[in-house]
């Protein structure tokens, strides 16, 4: 018996040292872009293959059993979608192909709602330049890419932006395996060496049983 | 394979852990009975770690990949022990990968566990065809392997197929999980063919281990 525990021991040690980390679970990602409220959603396997056309179901939190959308993922394993904020609290989000998937639950709350942080008076859109009269008469103009809020006469500026990229993208992942390669070489070898200790317990009460 | 969460609906949910909680009560049972329950935990414990492991390995089979199970193999070497095995396999599966899910622990553990059971009663066919040549011990090792996982796979296509909800493109699914179903029959073949290697390696190093008879008594 300890012969073969030995041997499988070694085995299972070869395999899940070696062995790429693949199987059927599924990661679902999402990421919230708080200047447009649109919500986008990535699902892959562990191998990290796509699921490529899978199933979307949403289900806002008000009726959790006939779905608020559903759609069907693109080839990149990507769909997005905008929820409707005045619906807050849990959302969930269920991904499916071949009977595989998973679900992830994304917080929704009105205060992530585009633009209900703008400020008291926008910028002229297309030159960059505003501007204001005060109570004196006096005029300001303000150019640039900045942001400010004004009240009363007092002009409160904001942190300005000069980088074009998109910036208010808020990224939050949740997914329904995220270990590293190294967390389950680990975890498996734990669960393997408790099977082989267990295996060597029983070993080792044979003798005494049979008396 | 592994059903995951949210997929079901509650009925079959529920109704798979009521299968899976009479499976194992009489697999229990069954074992209590034997001259030493005790005997077999060694190898029921290391064939654990096994099914445990192999849900790692997959192999690719065009357009998609499966991944190993070895119910069949579990049946074949361990008999009502199998039915344990598999149940904390899969829990341990789920907990610490998410491979399947807790929900559908009962409609999983059922859906590999009855298989396993009738893949050692295909393996003991032999001794009532008064069958003892090392070919017709490859055979029915072989058959029981491969039964064991080709009849789960069977049993998931019913289960996912049948509850599919109507919201989605129910086509598109059908025609996936067929799909995936007959990525089945290769690795069944695979698994069978494991089988063979495992009870060859068992015969010979321990044949006692093989011989137990564990569903006769």
């Amino acid at each position: 018996m300890k012969r073969f525990a030995k041997l499988f021991f070694a085995v299972c040690i070869v395999l899940v040292t070696t062995m790429p980390i693949i199987a059927h679970g599924v990661r679902i990602n999402h990421s919230i872009n708080a200047s447009t409220g649109e919500v986008t959603i990535t699902a892959a396997f562990d191998t990290g293959e796509v699921l490529d056309e899978a199933a979307v179901i949403i289900f806002a939190p008000d009726d959790l059993i006939n779905p608020w959308s559903t759609g069907v993922m693109d080839e990149t394993g990507t769909y997005a979608f905008t929820p409707d904020y005045t619906i807050e609290g849990f959302w969930d989000v269920q991904v499916r192909k071949a009977g595989h998937g998973g679900l992830i639950n994304i917080e929704i709350t009105e205060d992530m709602m585009p633009d209900s942080s703008s400020s008291a008076v926008s910028s002229d859109d297309n030159s960059n330049s505003t501007m204001i009269t005060l109570s004196d008469g006096s005029e300001v103009l303000i150019t640039g890419d900045v942001n400010f809020s004004v009240n009363g006469d007092t002009i409160t500026f904001e942190t300005a932006s000069t980088d074009s990229t998109p910036q208010n993208s808020v990224t939050n992942q949740s997914s329904t395996s995220g270990f590293t390669t190294a967390q389950i070489v680990i975890m498996s070898a734990s669960v393997i060496w408790g099977f082989i200790g267990t295996a060597l317990y029983f070993t080792g009460r044979k003798p005494k049983s049979a008396t | 394979m592994h059903i995951p969460d949210g997929i079901l609906t509650p009925e079959v949910v529920i109704g798979g852990y009521i299968a899976a909680g009479a499976l194992t009560a009489y697999s229990l049972r069954k074992i209590n009975q034997l001259p030493d329950p005790q005997a077999s935990m060694p190898k029921a414990a290391l064939m654990t770690a096994a099914f445990f492991v192999a849900s790692w390995i997959h192999i690719p089979v065009p357009p998609t990949s499966v991944h190993l199970v070895l119910n069949g193999i579990l049946g074949v070497v361990l008999g009502w022990y199998a039915v344990p095995a598999i149940l904390v396999g899969l829990f341990l599966q789920a907990v610490m990968f998410q491979h399947g899910g807790l929900t559908t622990l009962g409609i999983n553990a059922t859906m590999m566990g009855i298989p396993a059971l009738l893949a050692y009663g295909i393996f003991q066919l032999r001794h009532r065809l008064n069958l003892k040549s090392a070919l017709s011990t490859n055979i029915f090792a072989f058959l029981g392997g491969a039964f064991g996982l080709g009849l789960a796979a069977l049993i998931a296509f019913t289960i996912l197929v049948t509850s599919i909800p109507t919201y989605i493109d129910v086509a598109t699914e059908q025609a996936a999980i067929t799909a995936l179903t007959v990525a089945h029959i290769p690795l069944a073949i695979i698994e069978g063919i494991f089988t063979i290697f495992i009870i060859s390696f068992l015969l010979r190093v321990r044949p006692d281990m093989v011989e137990s008879h564990a569903l006769t008594h």
